[in-house]
């Protein structure tokens, strides 16, 4: 019964959380360069 | 030919990861959350002139984002249950329908000087989409991580947070791409819209709900649990009646008032509290440190309060907030410490994204995982409540000390001992909350209907 499972494939996994993290890593980046002004 | 959104299309065949739901919940929160950068579009349409020549001005625009929280608030309440029985797939649907057609109505708003049009689109349009979108996900998560609900909604809700932080340099980079446009902001606004619209997308076509009966490999309910997580289903009317929703809307509602009363305020406060000390470019520096404090408070509060359990994180969060919201002036006046103050605030921050991200496990573990969805839409009329209560206080206060010719940094402590004050009626709410009474329960609700005939 197991052998018949379609199971979901691991680079598709790391594929949708690489959608959703780029952007997001990139907006935290643009934050923290915000931020770094307050120690400067 | 819309068949495809139906629930029954959207069941997970066996083998699908539950690590894919997730991203897709995180697609549809992290574009939603845009509307917290909505303050970069302010100075450009301020100098948007009409063919008269006519400007708007900062109320008028101020009124666009307003109207969008209001009408987010309002969508979470009034489609939940309809979202309950739509099923994920088609409500992630209509959120990102309406979310990018709103940007492009309010397009059309600013290319023709209409702020009717914008109020529509960005607001009322976009807000339903903020609405909808805001708590679809929530259920099915849930559902997904029945071990690790915190986890799981703690996830999403700190994609809402994160998306502000995409939205303002997008917005902005966009502005700057079409600056020799004749429309430059109606052609950010289009592009916006179609870009969130197929992000959105992805969360559409990726979402899942688990088939009847499942639960995680290997994973065994525990038969010795707290007495506040129920077995049990509640439905969404029945919810409404209970005193524990009415306990967590408070609780929520105070959380959420005191940390605007800091988030709203955060640049002129520093500012003020250490004048020459904190510049304009500084204190921005201050508000982009704290929205990381609030997305990663939303993280780390709702996975711990899957340990801690919900009640203790609360608890956290009242005692521990009503300290620091005493110390903050300490740190400010006594002290002068720069980073203690900003350390304090961020802690403080990092609690109020917490709140928000730790109360759909709460109101699972109240009423069951069965209508938590609408159950959430109707308790987000609290956060619409404290948007409102809380820059009434901020505000009253300052305009007071401003008008009988104080100083306004000795406005600052009144408010923060305001705040401390709010912690403590959050604190007995969420002391007195208790299991849901069977009476409420679905089985019992339709067994006495039974009995009764």
């Amino acid at each position: 019964m197991i052998a018949n499972e379609n199971k979901t494939s691991p680079t598709l996994i790391l594929a949708a959380w690489l959608l959703v993290s780029i952007p997001a890593a990139w907006g935290v980046y643009y934050t923290l360069l915000n931020a770094l002004k307050l120690f400067q | 030919m819309l068949s495809f959104l139906d629930r029954e299309v959207s069941v997970a065949h066996p083998g699908f990861s539950r690590w894919l739901v997730p991203p897709a919940a995180l697609s549809i929160h992290l574009a939603i959350g845009q509307v917290y950068s909505f303050s970069i579009f302010k100075n450009p349409l301020l100098a948007l002139k009409g063919a008269d020549g006519a400007l708007w001005s900062l109320k008028e625009v101020g009124y666009i984002f307003s109207i969008a929280i209001a009408v987010l608030g309002l969508s979470a309440a009034l489609f939940g249950r309809w979202l309950e029985t739509a099923g994920p797939r088609k409500a992630m649907f209509v959120a990102a329908a309406c979310f990018g057609s709103g940007f492009l109505v309010a397009a059309a708003g600013a290319a023709t000087h209409s702020l009717a049009l914008i109020y529509l689109g960005y607001g009322v349009i976009g807000g339903v989409g903020l609405g909808l979108g805001y708590i679809s996900p929530v259920s099915t998560l849930i559902k997904w991580f029945p071990d690790r609900p915190g986890l799981a909604t703690g996830l999403a809700i700190m994609g809402f947070g994160g998306g502000a932080m995409i939205g303002s340099p997008l917005g902005t980079k966009l502005m700057t791409f079409y600056k020799a446009s004749t429309h430059p902001i109606a052609s950010t606004w289009v592009t916006m819209g179609l870009l969130y619209f197929f992000f959105m997308m992805f969360g559409v076509f990726t979402i899942r709900v688990p088939r009847e009966g499942w639960k995680p490999e290997g994973w065994v309910p525990r038969t010795t649990q707290s007495a506040l997580i129920s077995t049990h289903k509640v439905e969404v009317n029945a919810a409404s009646r209970t005193p524990q929703f009415w306990l967590l809307w408070l609780i929520l509602c105070m959380n959420v008032t005191a940390g605007i009363g800091i988030l709203e305020q955060a640049s002129p406060m520093i500012q003020d509290l250490f004048r020459g000390r904190v510049s304009a470019i500084a204190a921005a520096g201050f508000v982009g440190l704290l929205s990381l404090f609030n997305m990663g408070g939303r993280f780390v509060w709702a996975s711990m309060s899957d340990f801690i359990g919900r009640k203790t994180t609360y608890f956290v969060f009242f005692v521990l907030g009503m300290f620091l919201y005493l110390a903050l002036p300490f740190a400010a006046g006594t002290l002068h410490s720069v980073p203690l103050f900003v350390l304090v605030a961020g802690l403080l921050i990092s609690m109020y994204g917490g709140g928000f991200a730790t109360i759909p496990a709460y109101l699972k573990d109240l009423f069951g995982g069965y209508h938590v969805s609408a159950i959430h839409g109707r308790l987000l009329t609290a956060w619409s409540t404290a948007g409102i209560v809380g820059p009434l206080i901020v505000n009253g206060v300052l305009d007071h000390y401003v008008a009988n010719h104080l100083p306004k940094q000795q406005a600052y402590p009144v408010i923060l001992h305001i705040m401390a004050a709010l912690m403590v009626v959050g604190f007995i709410a969420n002391l007195l909350v208790r299991p849901v009474a069977r009476k409420y329960w679905l089985e019992s609700a339709r067994s006495q209907v039974a009995a009764a005939r």
